[in-house]
């Protein structure tokens, strides 16, 4: 007679449980963690080489297919780049003369090498598979000499950070990733006033607000990284403003960003570590 | 066997998913394949198969993107257990049926996953999320439900083949 009830509360028990659980690790893992726990970590290990099997697949491919589609192109391409390459190679020689000369004059002026910068390349190797996060897993790791926090860019400018560092691959945070603390600070080419950048709102931009009432953002202005940003060496370009909203009584004023980098078609990028 | 028909059938969509479909992407979507996969067993298994599947594959989806734990095991735990609680009550026979529920399961996924984001402070513009995300991606998984059902139906056949050959 009371079974029916007993098991009804049981399994009361069992929801509330599994609710408190699931809340509790929302909660937990709602804010950027330096750490994943031990299980994210185990079963990301587990699947990166297949995710770089898949990967290496795919590309040799849509390679193979580009390869051939472009067959006809490539010879006349590549004549044209025979000549340019003659031509260029004369220039080359100038200019490795000049540098020779420049690097005289530099150490008779006692300067320091302009660049402390060291660029390693990377490739993706996977995309996270939920659509409202912007993060990608590279092919390089601790074991390249990789930390957490490093800039990552690509030609273009500026694509993100490393958010966390496994042996042998790391995961990167894009500047369009719409969680908490994926923010920074840039300047505006035009001006050098300070703007703060916060990754997300609309898909695959970023929100731009200026850091006082003085600062007047406009349509085009482009933005690179600052000075005083936390993780970024200055002036990288990060992108364009594309959309400018400013209330009636011109006390709220925000942007859209355009990244310069196009992150539907990220394959190499770099990762700047300071020599 | 149940666990390797288990780790199969979650392991190589995932796979794909994180690898493959981001070369294919739709309007820079890429398909919720598990979740497709989680509704299709759900409906050829029945209601206690269909919910371990449902948490497994979220609990996977949810340790393979990092963002916020338990939105991916919750959904799809709920969604197998729905899917798995309609296999005795309509015909499996058309595809229509999966066509519906995937349609269905993705847009409550998706809005649920886009309301916890919302209230831990994630910036998403709804307008831009459901122009950009979520039409895309209900299109993407409809186009995908046919091959994953139908896929999937042979798979679990020659499961079971093999098991009675093995039985007798």
């Amino acid at each position: 007679m009371l079974q029916p009830v007993i098991q009804k509360r049981v399994l009361l028990v069992i929801l509330a449980v599994c609710f408190l659980v699931v809340t509790g690790l929302m909660f937990y893992s709602s804010q950027e963690r330096e750490k994943e726990i031990w299980l994210e970590r185990a079963f990301k290990f587990v699947l990166y080489p297949f995710q770089k099997i898949i990967h290496a697949v795919t590309t040799f491919v849509s390679d193979t297919w580009t390869t051939i589609n472009e067959l006809g192109a490539l010879q006349r391409e590549n004549d044209t780049m025979r000549k340019r390459l003659s031509e260029l190679a004369t220039e080359l020689s100038q200019l490795e003369q000049l540098r020779a000369e420049n690097e005289r004059l530099r150490e008779l002026l006692q300067f320091k090498t302009a660049s402390t910068l060291e660029l390693i390349p990377v490739e993706v190797v996977a995309r996270n598979p939920r659509n409202t996060s912007a993060t990608i897993t590279i092919d390089k790791g601790s074991n390249y000499g990789l930390t957490r926090n490093m800039p990552v860019i690509t030609a273009e400018g500026l694509a993100g950070r490393l958010l966390r560092v496994e042996p042998f691959s790391s995961e990167v945070i894009l500047l369009t990733d719409p969680r908490p603390g994926n923010s920074m600070s840039g300047v505006i080419e035009r001006t050098r006033e300070l703007v703060y950048i916060y990754g997300g709102d609309k898909r695959g931009t970023c929100l731009v607000k200026p850091s006082d009432l003085s600062v007047k953002l406009q349509t085009g202005d482009r933005i690179l990284t600052s000075e005083s940003s936390l993780f970024f060496p200055k002036n990288l370009v990060i992108g364009t403003l594309v959309e400018v909203y400013v209330s009636k009584d011109g006390y709220e004023q925000y942007a859209y960003l355009e990244p310069a980098t196009d992150f539907s078609r990220l394959e190499y990028l770099y990762v700047v570590k300071e020599k | 066997m149940t666990v390797r028909k288990y780790m199969l059938f979650i392991f190589i969509p995932l796979v794909l998913q994180t690898s493959l479909f981001p070369h294919l992407s739709l309007f820079g979507v890429i398909p919720n394949l598990l979740l497709i996969t989680t509704i299709c067993y759900g409906l050829f298994e029945g209601i206690r198969p269909g919910l371990i599947f449902g948490l497994l594959s979220g609990l996977c989806l949810d340790l393979a993107g990092s963002g916020i734990l338990g939105i991916n095991i919750t959904i799809l735990g709920l969604l197998g257990f729905g899917a798995g609680y309609l296999e005795r009550l309509i015909f499996k026979g058309y595809l229509v049926i999966p066509l519906c529920l995937v349609l269905a399961g993705t847009i409550v996924a998706e809005l649920f996953s886009y309301s916890i984001l919302l209230a831990f402070g994630w910036r998403i513009a709804f307008l831009s999320f459901f122009g950009a995300t979520l039409l895309p991606l209900c299109l993407y998984n409809l186009v995908l439900t046919a091959p994953v059902y139908y896929g999937l139906q042979k798979g679990l056949d020659l499961i079971r083949d093999r098991r009675l050959k093995a039985g007798a």
